[in-house]
């Protein structure tokens, strides 16, 4: 029946083109572009405290239509703790705030020394100040979410293969949202036999709303916003556990109010997804902060050596 | 709750005022003829034509009410003769001598006719108008009948809620929707009513269309400002959508359109079953009608959506004259993937949505006129979505109401009428919105409406008519506080030119505890209601009105009318709610519009129509929760209904060869929408892969679909769209058989093809940058057929 699926999908295409080219609208030139910076911070605190990481990238709308094109090397970024106690950034190789960009991307990336990073714990209220080369600053502040702790979880456990694992955290005070993330390796040899396709890492997202849903079921609930994107039969084979010899890192990020707004962004806008900046002055974007827990995850049908069951 | 925009109120109210202080003429001491026309059953007859004759020159002339009641009032005294006429009866005639300040009950009856008498059903409409035009003071109120709603060029079949965008101070935003905003007023402000009983969200296909199927239709009256103490609930209008009980006789009405099928047959108990459940007549009427490409396209693929609707009518009638009538309706719209070929559609979805609505209403009818009534109704409306591979998600949302009232209707002098009444109602609303073990949206509520109100009305024929009216409306909701408000009504008319002509003033309050937080500024949705209390305001709006309307012969009728609304407790979604705050999630704001209606009509004739034209502003302000200032700055623009001038020009007219015409033309300013003056890389940190951000776009995509993209804002909403117009015509012909009926229908939309932008999409990422966008409907020709037999 995948043929003919295919022969009618390509019908109700045709259908769909002719219907939406006869309500096309002519292209029109844009001139009046307006050149915004943008600016993502991010202060992410893990556990031990060297880990922690304070980041900063400068972009920009298309300016005069060439994507991405600004740079902003003479900004000076500035992180303060409310009681002083200052977290400079300094210039960084752009690899080092970004993983994946669109081709020819430019940007500006600001990390913090990590001896310095270090000094900053959950609850720290910070203020940020951006200052470009144009003179215009730009300011922001935000307050860490409170420490957590995961409930039996740490480093790596063994989780029998098709079972869920309830993963149970402690509060994190004034965490608006916890991000859960997971990537999940081994499945193209574990579901070859399926007949299940699957990328090499897959990356999945969960979320738990307010400081007090301290609870997600592994990997049942991760990829609630992947379920149109992804494999229709993958998801749906996830929702019983993990195959067999298979491993996954999860984490957990409490994250507060800029950047729950960040992401969740504002009205509907046919343009694109809309974002609400935490940033007021010359520049638009987000002063956010985390704080992650992380724990891995070895499917098996027996034991493993030196690696405990999960709880 | 007068609020900050009053003072522009009072402004108006005292040049109002000042229109009405001149001194009317004196009244002449004049009689009253009033009366009932019943058929051989002794069942009222609905809309019969009675005229007062001097010879054969009309002198006065009205249509009679449900109840088969009329009244003639400014009568000189001397002799007349009473004449009655109505579809399918036999014309009735008698004498009259009338003598000074005397009031005339007179009881007619007429017989069944297989004789149609030409041109009465335009006159009966006309009349109502009149009639209308003499005895209602602060409403606005227009009408359109089953004729109008089907000459109108309309969208694929004839739509009782679409027709009326055609009205002065109606704005529709969207080809694709058949939401509308009367005034300066929110769609969820309209207080929608099919027999008396509300329908909360009367669209299919997400608002493509109204649920209200034209063939069981009597007509539609739209109340668009000044509505009397009696209606409750709602702020900005009050339409009313009237079955039509036919005339008892066994019929089918069925018809054809390229959206659904649909059939609605009639007819009259048998005489005996009437007597045994205590009648002496029962009519009764009801429809279905169900899209069919589901149906149709099933050999060649599984097309996932249909929708489907019933409705029932049942009108008893006593031998002393009471009413009882029963309505139903229920309705639904199925978009089921679960069929599909996953290479078809990736997700299996299970979505539903629709209506059910029942109500029962007995009516007793008061010697000199007037009615006592009483009525008991429940409506919900619900929708719920289910991905049956994925338990863990839940999307749902219903609300519903049940109400008991009564109203008593009573005229103690000719000059004076009173009404009163009093209802009980119990509304509950629940929505939840939760997957991957998280509620994104949730919430849910009841409360108890105790409302009631007195309204009297002084006429002095031709030169004053009062309406003084007080609503008492006590809000107990769960969760909140309970709240009392007193809504007073107040409305002024002085007639001049023998009567012919008026200008009146309508002051009122107005009251509203719900709201739909649908997202307007999207052309297709689903209303998702909340009750008023702890997680919103209840809304409050002042309304004042001043206008001039006039009769010239008997064709023409023209109206100017202004007025100014405050809207206190609307509300939009906040956009910093707190996930730690259970009641955080909406915001609560002002609304202010003011603006000018002009209609001006010719009734009557072969050529008949109207021009209407809206001149409006609109704005909302809400605070700025995402602001770091205190106190918290306001943000005030104008909602996506503001378009400044509306014009609509209507005809209906005879074609060669039997075929009738009807034209609709309707251009406007253009509506507002929040321009992207920028777009930026889409990135997310992923913290489980470092904290680094990500571009989730694909490689080497820098444009289009598969790029990621996010866009800066400018101010809500103050870009416009271009002038927005449109030409529809339509054509129908009905071919008389022996047995029945048939007739063709051809509707052409946007006939010269105006590109009217539905969307910008602004493309920053492509050199050089672009502005591309969809358009509304393109050129459209739809057909039916319609059959009655």
């Amino acid at each position: 029946m995948r043929g003919p699926g295919r022969a009618r999908m390509g019908l109700v295409a045709v259908a769909a083109m002719v219907l939406l080219a006869a309500c096309e609208l002519q292209e029109v030139t844009v001139v009046d572009v307006v050149d915004v910076a943008i600016a993502e911070v991010f202060v992410t605190l893990r556990e031990p405290a060297g880990a922690n990481e304070v980041r900063a990238f400068l972009h920009g709308t298309a300016a005069g239509g060439v994507p991405e094109a600004r740079t902003f090397d003479d900004a000076v970024v500035q992180v303060t703790r409310r009681d002083g106690f200052p977290v400079p950034l300094a210039l960084a190789p752009i690899e080092e705030c970004v993983a994946s960009a669109p081709e020819n991307a430019a940007g500006t990336c600001f990390m913090a020394a990590p001896l310095e990073a270090a000094q900053l714990a959950p609850g720290d209220v910070l203020d940020l100040r951006i200052t470009l080369g144009s003179g215009e600053t730009a300011v922001g502040a935000v307050t860490l979410p409170g420490s957590f702790a995961l409930d039996g979880l740490s480093g790596q456990c063994r989780l029998p293969a098709d079972t869920l694992l309830e993963v149970r955290w402690s509060r994190s005070s004034g965490a608006w949202a916890y991000l859960n993330e997971t990537t999940i390796e081994g499945l193209p040899a574990a579901l070859a036999g399926n007949g299940i396709e699957a990328p090499d890492t897959l990356y999945l997202l969960g979320l738990s709303v307010s400081s007090s849903d301290t609870t997600i079921v592994f990997p049942k609930e991760f990829g609630i916003f992947d379920r149109f994107d992804l494999d229709q039969a993958l998801t749906v084979r996830l929702q019983r556990g993990l195959p067999d010899q298979t491993s996954a890192t999860v984490s957990i990020a409490a994250i507060e109010r800029n950047y729950v707004n960040w992401v969740r962004g504002g009205n509907f806008n046919p343009s694109g997804q809309v974002r609400v900046s935490s940033l007021r002055g010359g520049a638009f974007g987000v002063f956010g902060g985390a704080v992650i827990r992380d724990f891995g995850v070895r499917s098996s049908s027996g034991p493993l050596a030196g690696v405990p069951d999960c709880p | 709750m007068w609020s900050r925009s009053m003072p522009r109120v009072a402004r108006a109210a005292a040049l109002g005022l000042l229109a009405l202080v001149v001194p009317p003429p004196a009244a002449a001491q004049e009689a009253t003829v009033q009366g009932r026309v019943r058929d051989g059953e002794g069942v009222p007859v609905f809309g019969a034509f009675v005229t007062l004759l001097r010879g054969e020159a009309v002198f006065l002339g009205t249509d009679t009410d449900r109840l088969g009641a009329f009244r003639l009032s400014n009568v000189q005294a001397g002799a007349y003769t009473l004449r009655v006429q109505a579809l399918g009866y036999t014309e009735h005639r008698e004498a009259l001598t009338i003598g000074a300040d005397e009031t005339v009950e007179v009881l007619l009856q007429i017989d069944r006719s297989a004789l149609e008498l030409q041109g009465i059903e335009v006159e009966a409409v006309a009349s109502r108008d009149r009639a209308r035009f003499e005895e209602i003071a602060g409403a606005t109120v227009r009408e359109l009948d089953l004729a109008e709603v089907r000459s109108l060029p309309g969208f694929v079949e004839a739509d009782p809620v679409r027709a009326i965008e055609v009205l002065p101070g109606v704005v529709s935003t969207s080809d694709f929707s058949a939401a509308f905003h009367v005034r300066g007023g929110s769609a969820d402000q309209n207080l929608i009513l099919l027999d008396g009983v509300p329908v909360f969200s009367p669209f299919h296909l997400g608002g493509l269309f109204s649920v209200f199927n034209a063939d069981m239709i009597d007509r539609v009256e739209l109340q668009s400002g000044g509505f009397a103490a009696e209606h409750g609930g709602r702020v900005s209008s009050v339409l009313e959508i009237e079955t039509d009980p036919g005339e008892g006789g066994l019929g089918v009405d069925s018809g054809l359109s390229l959206l659904a099928t649909r059939v609605a047959a009639g007819g009259r108990l048998p005489q005996a079953a009437s007597n045994a459940l205590g009648h002496s007549s029962v009519r009764w009427r009801g429809s279905a009608r169900r899209s069919y490409f589901d149906v149709l396209l099933k050999p060649a693929f599984d097309f996932p959506y249909h929708l489907q609707d019933f409705q029932l009518f049942l009108e008893g009638w006593s031998r002393g004259g009471d009413r009882l009538s029963l309505t139903a309706y229920s309705g639904r719209d199925v978009l089921d993937l679960t069929r599909l070929e996953d290479t078809d559609f990736p997700l299996r979805i299970d979505w539903d949505w629709g209506n059910d609505v029942v109500g029962l209403q007995w009516t007793h009818p008061r010697s000199g006129g007037g009615s006592l009534d009483v009525r008991t109704n429940f409506s919900r409306y619900g929708t719920g979505l289910a991905f049956p591979d994925f338990d863990d998600t839940e999307f749902n949302s219903r609300i519903q109401q049940a109400q008991v009232r009564v109203d008593l209707d009573t005229r103690p002098t000719p000059r004076l009428g009173l009404q009163l009444g009093g209802s009980v109602e119990r509304l509950s609303y629940r929505n939840r919105f939760a997957t991957g073990g998280t509620e994104f949206i949730g919430g849910e509520g009841r409360g108890t409406l105790l409302g009631g109100y007195l309204q009297a009305r002084w006429l002095v024929p031709r030169a004053w008519l009062v309406e003084a009216g007080l609503r008492l409306d006590a809000w107990s909701p769960d969760p909140g506080r309970s709240v009392t408000q007193l809504a007073p009504r107040l409305a002024v008319k002085r007639f001049f030119a023998g009567g012919d002509a008026a200008v009146k003033l309508a002051a009122g309050r107005y009251t509203q505890f719900l709201h739909s937080l649908r997202d307007e500024e999207l052309p297709l949705g689903l209303d998702v209601w909340i009750l008023t209390g702890a997680r919103a305001p209840h809304v409050v709006s002042d309304q004042l009105q001043i206008g001039v309307e006039a009769y010239r012969d008997v064709d023409w009728f023209w109206s100017v009318e202004a007025y100014v609304r405050s809207f206190d407790g609307v509300v939009t979604f906040n956009p910093s709610d707190d996930p730690n705050t259970e009641l955080d999630d909406i915001l609560s704001g002002e609304g202010l519009s003011y603006g000018l209606d002009v209609l001006v009509r010719r009734e009557t004739g072969p050529l008949n129509g109207w021009v209407a034209a809206s001149l409006l502003k609109a704005e909302r302000t809400f605070p700025d929760p995402l602001s770091p200032l205190e106190p918290q700055p306001e943000i005030t623009y104008p909602p996506v209904f503001d378009r400044r001038l509306d014009l609509d020009l209507v005809l209906r007219y005879p074609l060669p060869w039997g075929w009738e015409g009807g034209v609709r033309w309707n251009f406007g300013t253009g509506i507002p929408y929040t321009r992207a003056i920028g777009s930026y890389a889409n990135y997310s940190p992923r913290f489980v892969q470092g904290g680094r951000l990500q571009w989730e776009g694909e490689e080497g995509q820098n444009s289009g679909a598969n790029a990621d993209y996010a866009v800066v804002l400018e101010e809500r909403n103050r870009s416009r769209f271009p002038l927005y117009h449109r030409l529809d015509l339509s054509a129908r012909k009905t071919f008389r058989k022996s047995w029945g009926t048939l007739v063709p229908y051809v509707n052409v939309l946007n006939v010269y093809n105006r590109r009217n932008p539905l969307f910008y999409f602004f493309e920053y990422e492509r050199f050089p940058p672009v502005r591309a966008g969809v358009s509304m409907f393109p050129v459209l020709p739809t057909f039916g057929l319609e059959v009655t037999f």
